[in-house]
């Protein structure tokens, strides 16, 4: 149910040892990046005037901005005129044709998560139709989310049928001066999705861009835009367990949450896209902008599991507005390889009795480096604003690190902020006794392991929740000994 | 069943067991005590294949097999059990899904079928009610916050449910008061059988008040100083352990 | 005067500064080649902006006034105000001059960078600026850049030094705005042990920018005090290195108050196996006050042990800021490192910023850090109003216990007295309307 087959046109089974491997075809821009690739993109999505001059003012902006340096992760300077900023959507005949031609190791990885097998092809990239066999599920789903009066759609779609909204709100939360990543988004955004839920409407169904048709091609620069109207509620789901392939090495996608008065919105990814190899060559670079803002009565829960990509660079966060406001941020970070991760979250207290929790579980393995880096900040007016972090690193081996950059700033007496943090290892005892109750090692860590994620893993939406500890087992294997 | 032949060990580079001569048939219970630093955490951690415990010399046979040879957890499939004295926690792991992996492992080494959930259920709870132990004990973590005897007898539940061969107790009695030992001592007498042996070291006399060993063995600077029947232990307990030092020199 | 746009400023700044380093006669010996590298490192080193990191909750526009970087007139001295009851042997930094030294118990040697000779200035040679390098911080170049002289403080192997030994740097009230560059080199030899004192006086706007270095033989251990208890317009930036050799302990305790400008860029190295450290820190900021502690714990080697503990509040529009890292370098395992800090602010245009960090490197460690952010405990408020405290003296007595829990593990008995009215004084006297 949750693989996201959304994005299986963006799943080539590619080489990446090549580094950028762009196909130039009739309907893919070149490679190269200023103001003509901008209006060439907005004129392709045949966006209206307003939405052109924003890109335009983003991109400008964007030019003056400097690459950030200040997390912990290292990779060569990115050449943005290398990279090609718009393609078509895909079509049949393109890309494998059957599994046969797919990467055998990739569909072990598949069979040992236990992905059905028309999932499997779809999540390889073979250009078959038949994954849309389930046509009627869809039109179920649609009809029900009509008569209950919630939007889901392209965010493309969602700038001709609902330009109110869009202009309302894209880029009220991460403006394009945010930061270096969130200016190129803005600029060059290739697709993503729009939610819009009613005031007082509890979304039937959790929403997954499994469900979400069109929603081939959203590209490298995805935007998405959540607003849920006072006293709504609505779960969404993003990404998949199962590794992704794509062509595109970097990721720079901006994702925008509104929670109005009273409204609540639960926002769960698990992000799994191809790692490198085991030298850490290729491998994606996912650096995203995640961020909501709670007005009055309203709650923000960021729930992650990040297993994947070469370097990932994510902070969702909530600016908690609105007295009474809630945030949350449940995050499992495992780096195996050469992966590196820094990763955390930034809770903006600003209203009076807000509250925000924030539980990071960071494993490292083998050449690894993970950090966690938090922000949290109570704001002069913050009265009675209550923050509780838990920190926990857990190390596999000795030649990887983990790190923890927590930033905590008060300027409100009535708060009250606790911050703690942890680094262990799995414990040679707890191996011995677990062995001695029969279990391999291999077993007995990814037990362990999972145990010690659990907190978070708890907080994902079931199905999720059990593919998530089976991710972790899989991406164990081979980083213990 | 059991067969040790100067067993020589060391514990980072001392010299802890000093050629220890042991045997232990099918059916027996014995008592292994000896004062503090006799060597006797050191033979339970080396039967069971515990890290850090090199022997340097000497023979286990187990059911025919070498022991040695094995692996941790090999061992623990051949049905040797150790109920540590220090039980380990293991956070966010419940004790059900700890319980039930190491029974699925250890079951599906012996060529039993794996018991559907509910069955495993039923048997979970069957066996900590045995052992007076409330069934949310089953969901919380692995030793996560138990208190001393809960501990101990979370080591004798998964005993209970393992069903060994051979079950090596690890100063189980300490740190138990009377009504707990005597649960524990229950637990221990139901998994005697003429096809299993059981090992208990301990400190003092007073578990074997409840379950009565064929054979008490005095351990002293790491080799069998004594061995004798449940007369040995209350000669002991009258007389310490200094008489038998002298008595040997 | 400040209409200057702050580029300007840093750039009069570093043109005064390298002008003065430049002033200095040429000199071959050592204290010349320091100051030539430090001349070179701050001329390539950009002074810290609003971007940089290490400085993100300091600001540097304390220390840009004009005059700061004057040399102060001959002459002139502060005084040094005794701790009552303690017993010391004291050396005195007044207003940048060393002052003649006393003669030292036995074991005790200083020497001043400009007399050294022999096995000291072999000493001197292969630990200045080792620890504090002119490359890494412009502050510590500049004070290379800057230096006039220093002391040499040596503790003989084996030496058991009873006596406190004192160290004062003090600037004197009502001069003229100058800026003073103390340096020092403590060695403590193997096996041997001592106490430092090391106070900062003064009120006056000045700006002392000290480098102190502590290097711990194997098995030495040093008991090393900081108290900075004089509020006002002084800028004290002051950077504190620490290496410990095989199994040698350093324990600091700090208990300082706000000024104008306090920063303490503080690296304590555990270099060799079986080191232990501790650091316990009390810190107070009133009025627009500032207090920057910087820490980085680095444990190079296994088995190495630090614990800290740190007690801030803040008042009124002060900042109090800590940043305590700790690093664990690949390979240094079984260390245990902890960290634990609280904070209080009492006003809601005070800013309290802690950043904890740990750098972990090495599987097998225990490494911890805690961090929290709070008030008075409301049910010990009510039980001391209920019998009959007013709010202010129950809120002062409470905020007082909590820095308490710090202050009175300090070692030196004379020390511990004398902070409690210090600390009680600073926190009753009344808040200031309009600050320097």
């Amino acid at each position: 149910m949750s693989k996201n087959l959304g994005q299986l046109d963006r799943m080539v089974h590619g080489a990446y040892e090549a580094g950028w491997t762009t196909d130039i075809e009739s309907d893919t821009l070149a490679p190269g990046l200023n103001e003509d690739t901008v209006r060439f993109i907005s004129a392709r999505k045949q966006e209206p005037e307003w939405l052109l001059q924003w890109r335009l003012k983003a991109f400008r902006h964007w030019q003056t901005m400097v690459h950030p340096e200040w997390a912990h992760v290292h990779y060569p300077p990115i050449d943005y005129q290398s990279i090609s900023y718009y393609s078509a959507p895909r079509r049949p005949g393109e890309g494998p044709q059957s599994l046969d031609e797919v990467d055998p190791e990739l569909l072990r990885t598949y069979e040992k998560l236990g992905i059905p097998l028309h999932e499997r092809a779809a999540l390889a990239g073979v250009a078959v139709d038949a994954v849309f066999d389930s046509v009627s599920v869809v039109t179920t789903f649609k009809d029900k989310l009509a008569e209950a009066g919630v939007i889901f759609c392209p965010i493309s779609e969602a700038v001709r049928e609902h330009p109110e909204l869009i202009r309302k709100y894209l880029g009220s939360v991460v403006p394009f001066r945010d930061n270096f990543f969130a200016g190129l988004n803005s600029a060059v955004f290739s697709d993503g999705s729009f939610v819009y839920v009613p005031k007082g409407v509890r979304c039937p169904m959790e929403l997954s861009t499994y469900f979400r048709i069109n929603a081939r091609n959203t590209g490298q620069f995805e935007r998405t835009l959540i607003v849920a109207d006072e006293g709504s509620h609505v779960s969404y789901l993003e990404g998949c367990t199962a590794p992704q392939r794509d062509e595109n090495q970097l990721h720079a996608a901006v994702v925008e949450l509104i929670a109005l008065k009273g409204a609540e919105i639960k926002y769960s990814t698990v992000q799994n896209w191809y790692p490198g190899d085991a030298e850490g060559r290729g491998g994606i670079y996912n650096f995203v902008t995640k961020r909501g803002i709670a007005h009055e009565n309203a709650k923000i829960s960021w729930t992650q599991v990040e297993t994947g990509s070469a370097i990932t660079w994510k902070y969702p966060s909530v600016i908690l507005q609105g007295d009474n406001a809630v945030g949350e941020f449940y995050s499992v970070a495992l780096t195996r390889g050469m992966q590196q991760a820094d990763t955390g979250t930034k809770m903006v207290h600003v209203g009076r009795n807000t509250r925000s929790t924030i539980v990071s579980k960071g494993i490292s393995a083998m050449r690894a480096e993970n950090s966690y880096r938090g922000l949290v900040h109570i704001g002069a007016g913050a009265e009675n604003a209550r923050n509780h972090t838990q920190c926990d690193s857990l190390l596999i081996g000795d030649r990887c690190g983990a790190h923890t950059f927590p930033y905590i700033e008060s300027r409100n007496p009535s708060a009250t902020v606790e911050h703690e943090a942890t680094t262990s290892k799995v414990g040679d005892d707890q191996l011995f006794l677990c062995r001695q109750r029969g279990l391999d090692p291999e077993k007995a860590v990814s037990m362990i392991v999972n145990g010690f994620c659990k907190q978070v893993f708890r907080e994902l939406p079931m199905e999720f929740a059990v593919e998530a500890g089976k991710l972790l087992e899989v991406s164990l294997e081979g980083a213990v000994g | 069943m059991l067969k040790i032949t100067n067993l020589h060990a060391t514990v980072a580079d001392t010299p802890i067991l000093k050629g220890l001569n042991l045997e232990i048939n099918a059916g027996e219970v014995h008592a292994i005590m000896g004062p503090n630093g006799s060597g006797k955490s050191t033979l339970a951690a080396v039967l069971a294949g515990r890290d850090g415990y090199e022997v340097t010399a000497g023979s286990i046979e187990y059911l025919g097999r070498d022991l040695l040879a094995l692996a941790v957890e090999e061992r623990a499939r051949a049905g040797v059990f150790l109920a540590f004295q220090y039980p380990v926690e293991i956070p966010g792991v419940s004790n059900m899904e700890f319980l039930r992996a190491s029974l699925e492992a250890v079951r599906s080494h012996r060529g039993e079928p794996n018991l559907s959930a509910v069955e495993f259920m039923k048997l979970a709870r069957a066996t900590s009610a045995q052992l007076q132990l409330d069934p949310e004990f089953l969901k919380r973590g692995v030793n996560e916050g138990f208190s001393g005897g809960e501990k101990k007898r979370n080591e004798i539940l998964q005993m209970l449910l393992l069903q060994p061969n051979l079950a090596i107790l690890d100063e189980t009695d300490s740190g138990l008061d009377i009504d707990a030992l005597q649960v524990v001592a229950d637990g221990v007498n139901a998994l005697r059988s003429p096809e299993r042996a059981i090992i208990m070291v301990t400190h003092y006399q007073r578990l074997l008040d409840y379950v009565v060993p064929d054979q008490v063995h005095v351990l002293a600077d790491g080799r069998i100083l004594r061995s004798g029947g449940r007369e040995l232990a209350l000669e002991l307990e009258a007389k310490g352990y200094g008489w038998l030092r002298d008595d040997a020199a | 005067m400040t209409t200057m746009k702050r580029s300007e400023r840093i750039e009069v700044f570093a043109r005064t500064a390298r002008t003065r380093s430049e002033n200095f006669p040429a000199d071959t010996g050592v204290l010349g080649r320091l100051r030539a590298a430090g001349r070179a490192a701050f001329s390539a080193a950009e002074l810290p902006n609003p971007k940089t990191e290490a400085w993100k909750y300091s600001r540097i526009g304390p220390l840009l006034e004009q005059g700061l970087l004057d040399r102060a007139p001959a002459g002139a001295a502060a005084t040094a105000r005794p701790i009552p009851g303690l017993d010391v042997q004291s050396i005195a930094i007044l207003d940048g001059i060393p002052q003649p030294l006393p003669t030292f118990t036995p074991g005790v040697s200083v020497t001043s960078f400009a007399a050294l000779s022999g096995a000291e200035a072999a000493a001197v040679e292969t630990h200045l600026g080792r620890l504090a390098a002119v490359s890494e911080r412009p502050f510590v170049a500049l004070n290379a850049a800057l230096l006039e002289d220093g002391l040499l403080i040596q503790v003989a192997p084996g030496v058991d030094v009873a006596l406190p030994i004192e160290l004062l740097l003090a600037q004197s009230d009502g001069a003229a705005p100058r800026g003073v560059h103390p340096r020092v080199l403590v060695i403590v030899g193997q096996g041997a042990r001592a106490t430092l004192i090391e106070r900062h006086l003064g009120a006056a706007m000045a700006f002392t920018n000290s480098v102190v270095e502590v290097v711990l033989a194997d098995g030495a251990q040093l008991d090393h005090l900081r108290l900075a208890l004089d509020a006002g317009r002084g800028r004290w930036l002051s950077a504190l290195d620490v290496e410990l050799g095989r199994a040698a302990r350093y324990h600091l305790w700090q208990a300082q108050l706000g000024a104008a400008f306090r920063r303490n860029e503080i690296r304590i190295r555990l270099a060799g196996e079986g080191a232990e450290v501790t650091v316990s820190g009390a810190g107070l900021t009133r009025n627009n006050a500032h207090l920057d502690n910087q820490l980085c714990l680095e444990h190079r080697v296994p088995r190495g042990t630090s614990t800290q503990v740190f007690r801030n509040i803040a008042g009124e529009t002060s900042r109090g800021i800590l940043n305590g890292r700790i690093h664990i370098h690949r390979g240094a395992q079984k260390t245990d490192a902890q960290l634990h800090t609280k904070s209080l602010l009492l006003s809601s245009r005070a800013e309290i910023d802690v950043k904890p960090e740990l750098e972990i490197y090495a599987d097998d460690v225990k490494c911890a850090h805690g961090a929290t952010l709070g008030q008075l405990d409301a049910n010990a408020l009510f039980y001391l109003r209920s019998r009959g405290l007013d709010e202010t003296a129950a809120r002062t007595l409470l905020s007082f216990a909590f820095l308490a829990e710090v202050v009175d593990g300090f070692p030196v008995d004379a020390v511990r007295e004398a902070l409690r009215p210090a600390l009680a004084q600073a926190f009753a006297a009344p808040a200031e309307e309009d600050a320097p």
